[in-house]
């Protein structure tokens, strides 16, 4: 029990060293796989087609093995352009590698999805939605509570003892839990929202 | 032989085994799987790095950066006490598993 909380303690110290080493650790399997293929005698293009099959995908492994790692500090603090972390295979075939003009057209398409469609949205961007639509409606709830908090005061100053009814550290702690509170209630739904494959959510509907 | 896929929840305890020979990388476990099962077990090795993240986190495992042959940098997975406890633990649940399905698989034959 030690062990392991002071495991994820570690982990969660070096959680962003452990992010590069990641990508450190998959580039090496793919380099010694294709050498191992490559003394099987598989030409250089066939071993490294058949080292990437078995790995079964360098993103999705990259994906899941971070998603392991990942708590939710990450997704709180995710950056929303994730995308741009240094590329897996430092050196893909030449049937993988793609013009300048179309890696500009390729991301003016992501670009433009981002923009009109919820469907791609990362983990911090619906994190944000959540919180800032939980922000306005704690925020008018709070002003509405104070302001009738200090109304009500006359009605209530017989049925308090020993303090003001308006007392400001009375009324701050309330507040202070209340947005506590609501902060929690928007992020725990989000962050398991923005776990759920768009493809799954789009299914279920 | 045909590869046959892992069971779902073996590839723990097969992590565990393959580690409780010695310290080893993501590279050279899953090739020690296919050598000790003689070609019969495949594991996915998108499979695999996760599984070991997740161990790593449950403090059956730790790991560190190593420099390896070719001058490359490698992980190197270490088992330790815990991940021993479990996989004692998991052998035995496995063996008694094991002969259950073997007795009934062979009634009649």
């Amino acid at each position: 029990m030690i062990a392991r909380l002071l495991a994820s303690l570690r982990g969660l110290l070096r959680r962003r060293r452990i992010e590069g080493e990641i990508v450190e650790e998959l580039r090496d399997h793919l380099e010694r796989e294709i050498e191992a293929r490559q003394s099987q005698g598989f030409p250089p293009e066939e071993a490294r087609r058949l080292a990437l099959r078995d790995l079964g995908g360098l993103d999705q492994t990259l994906e899941s093995t971070r998603a392991v790692r990942s708590t939710w500090l990450d997704s709180v603090w995710q950056h929303p352009r994730r995308d741009r972390r240094q590329p897996l295979d430092p050196d893909p075939p030449a049937s993988h590698r793609t013009s300048p003009a179309r890696r500009q057209r390729r991301r003016a398409g992501r670009r433009c999805r981002h923009r009109h469609s919820r469907r791609s949205r990362p983990t911090g961007q619906i994190l944000r939605l959540f919180l800032r639509r939980g922000v306005i409606v704690l925020a008018v709830g709070i002003g509405c509570g104070a302001v009738a908090a200090v109304t009500a005061s006359r009605s209530l100053a017989s049925l308090v003892f020993g303090i003001d009814v308006t007392d400001p550290a009375t009324l701050g702690t309330v507040a202070a839990f209340l947005t506590v509170i609501t902060l929690l209630a928007c992020c725990l739904p989000a962050r398991s929202a923005s776990r759920i494959a768009p493809s799954k959510a789009l299914r279920s509907e | 032989m045909n590869k046959t896929q892992l069971l779902q929840g073996t590839l723990d305890l097969l992590i565990l085994r393959i580690l409780d020979l010695g310290p080893d990388h993501g590279w050279g476990i899953s090739n020690r799987l296919q050598q000790m099962s003689k070609d019969g077990l495949k594991t996915s090795q998108g499979s695999l790095y996760p599984a070991l993240h997740r161990l790593e986190l449950r403090g059956e495992l730790t790991s560190e950066m190593k420099a390896s042959e070719n001058n490359r940098r490698a992980r190197v997975y270490t088992i330790t006490r815990g991940g021993r406890k479990r996989l004692n633990k998991e052998t035995e649940a496995w063996e008694a598993f094991a002969l259950s399905m073997r007795r009934i698989l062979r009634v009649g034959q």
